[in-house]
């Protein structure tokens, strides 16, 4: 594995010169708080843990995108493109737990579409000079489904709920069921005053009633969940139990996660989706027809390229493009995953949005392809 | 190598332990030295010398996970809470009916917003944006709490680690909901936690275990069979 990844590193770090990219060095041993932060509990999981003395949690370097994230804030150079290759740590079912991951992330180039057309490019040419033959490249956009979520009126709560489970398709079809069903009760069990408050739309008293409830249980009333929020969600809450999704929105929701075109079709099946639907999309859609003409023109030559609305990624920082990309012989787990995070460097600390996309290749993944 | 049973040092589970092997017509032989972690169960049909071992409820689901005792009594959420796949190194034998306790997913009273995995999954979502931080779990049961969240699909909070007095984590501002082991909900409710109406991860109780990660002579497993089967029976009397 370090030998093929010496081969491979001359190659890649050519490749990076080619595209413009500075170099990164980052430590194996990285402090697991930012990872656990951005990346959820659930990280914690695929995560080779440990502590130094003072009992500060630290990790074997699990992916690139936070740490090379973290030092572009700290040398506060913009834009910048970064290209790294070395060893990440992670715990994963049926493969090593060690492997070599390479890849770029853009940072703060703010013309998007220019810059997620490039980061397609970068992976590409890369795979092609490491030898990849048959390259299959998956779109998905992040921000249109939150766009017709919000072109079809749906409540902010809904929209939040099914924003969040774009991605996993199995979830947002049962949310999409249980939303729409029309037999479900109300389940309130209030107190009686606080239910009044309530029909009195009185946001003031149920804020009042929640504060009085959170002194008199000894909490915290500004570090944690403010009586306000939760005065707030109460009542969306009461109002929406009596709501349901209706069937026509509902079609329509499920005849957008349906589009899967090759990206030739992509940009005019969209527009006939929108057309049809008699719905306004909006900048989110003008962005993403843009980009798939772009991509569609671009030098991605002999790929194929699928554009699927229902695919995505379920970490709260990406943000538009994302993508997948597959070679032939190995078509269940994809040498490259990739896209738009523009939340995630105001995670890490950055004072205003920093545009940024970026990918990785899983090189032991590519190794095999290449191989065989 | 001998046959050893571990069951817990202390307390409730103590006493019930040596209670339902005596009520099964063994007998537990209490070590001389009271200060001494190994006593003998006898009168057990065909078997030669059976160890007690006394340790701890927690150490006792290591042992039977590690596959150095034979068999043991301990609490169900501890043996899953040790190892993500209980089932294939411990064999859940007998439930006792005694040790009673949920392992619970509990929020403040004051949240008139959440009852559900649902609001809670809302809640957690927005946290970061609203108060720059995670929700914070307090727990001392990581791997129960993570499945479980995970199989909501919950990802966005952070554990802190908890080993005592969990309820009382909200109100001291460590963590905003905690996971805990509650058997009748009096320690909830002094604390004016609440428990979410989907929010019972695991409903456990003591258990007779038998370690799958041990080497099972014939005469072993005839041990075990005599065991299982006389405190069944004395159980559903």
């Amino acid at each position: 594995m370090i030998k093929a990844s010496g081969k491979f590193s001359d190659q890649l770090n050519a490749a990076f010169a080619d595209r413009n990219c500075v170099t990164v060095d980052i430590g194996l041993l990285q402090p697991a708080d930012p990872f656990l932060e951005t990346a959820g509990e659930d990280f914690r999981r695929r995560m080779f843990l440990t502590s130094d003395q003072s009992g500060t949690n630290m990790c074997l370097r699990p992916e690139f995108t936070i740490p090379v994230g973290l030092h572009h804030l700290a040398s506060g150079k913009i834009p910048v493109r970064y290209g790294y290759v070395g060893t990440v740590f992670r715990q994963r079912a049926g493969e090593a737990h060690e492997f070599i991951q390479a890849g770029i992330e853009d940072l703060g180039n703010e013309n998007r579409v220019e810059a997620d057309i490039a980061s397609l490019l970068d992976a590409e040419i890369i795979l092609r000079k490491l030898g990849v033959g048959n390259i299959n490249i998956l779109l998905g956009d992040q921000a249109i489904f939150k766009a017709l979520l919000l072109a079809l009126g749906l409540p902010k709560a809904w929209r939040e709920k099914l924003g969040r489970e774009f991605g996993d398709s199995e979830r947002l079809k049962q949310s999409l069921v249980r939303l729409s069903d029309k037999t479900q009760s109300p389940a309130t069990d209030l107190p009686g005053d606080l239910a009044e408050h309530i029909g009195a739309d009185d946001s003031q008293a149920v804020t009042r009633w929640v504060a009085d409830k959170m002194r008199a249980s000894g909490l915290p009333l500004t570090s944690g969940r403010t009586p306000e929020a939760i005065a707030l969600r109460l009542m969306d809450k009461v109002e929406l139990t009596s709501a349901t999704l209706s069937d026509e929105k509902r079609n329509t929701l499920e005849q957008f996660l349906a589009i899967n075109a090759p990206i030739e079709d992509a940009a005019k099946i969209m527009a006939e989706f929108e057309a049809k639907h008699n719905l306004s999309l909006g900048p989110s859609f003008e962005n993403l027809k843009a980009r798939l003409k772009g991509i569609a023109s671009s030098d991605l030559a002999d790929c194929t390229i699928r554009f699927d609305a229902a695919f995505g990624r379920r970490l709260d920082y990406y943000t538009g493009l994302v993508f997948e990309i597959y070679a032939d012989g190995e078509n269940t787990r994809p040498l490259v995953g990739g896209g738009r995070y523009d939340h995630l460097m105001s995670f890490l600390g950055a004072e205003s949005t920093v545009p940024a996309i970026g990918f990785s290749i899983s090189m032991d993944r590519l190794e095999r392809v290449v191989a065989s | 190598m001998s046959f050893t049973i571990a069951i817990p040092s202390k307390g409730r589970l103590k006493e019930r332990s040596i209670e339902i092997f005596n009520e099964a017509g063994f007998k537990v032989e209490l070590p001389d030295d009271a200060r001494s972690y190994y006593g003998n169960l006898k009168q057990v049909p065909g078997a030669g010398k059976i160890e007690i071992a006394f340790l701890s409820a927690s150490e006792i689901a290591r042992e039977l996970i590690a596959g150095n005792v034979q068999m043991g009594i301990t609490g169900e959420d501890l043996a899953r809470e040790e190892i993500a796949d209980a089932e294939n190194y411990v064999d859940f034998c007998v439930p006792l009916q005694f040790g009673h306790a949920d392992v619970v997913i509990a929020v403040p009273e004051a949240w008139v917003d959440v009852s559900n995995m649902a609001d809670l999954d809302d809640v957690a979502a927005e946290f970061r944006t609203r108060h720059g931080r995670r929700l914070r779990i307090a727990t001392k049961y990581w791997h129960l709490t993570q499945n479980f969240f995970g199989g909501h699909g919950i990802s966005a909070y952070r554990i802190v680690e908890s080993l005592g007095a969990t309820e009382g984590a909200p109100a001291s501002g460590s963590a905003d909901i905690i996971v805990d082991i509650t058997s009748t909900g009096t320690t909830l409710k002094a604390n004016q936690l609440k428990i979410l109406s989907d929010g019972v991860i695991l409903k456990s109780q003591a258990v007779l275990m038998a370690s799958k990660k041990t080497v099972w002579s014939e005469n072993d497993l005839a041990i075990k069979q005599t065991l299982c089967v006389g405190i069944a029976d004395i159980l559903a009397k």
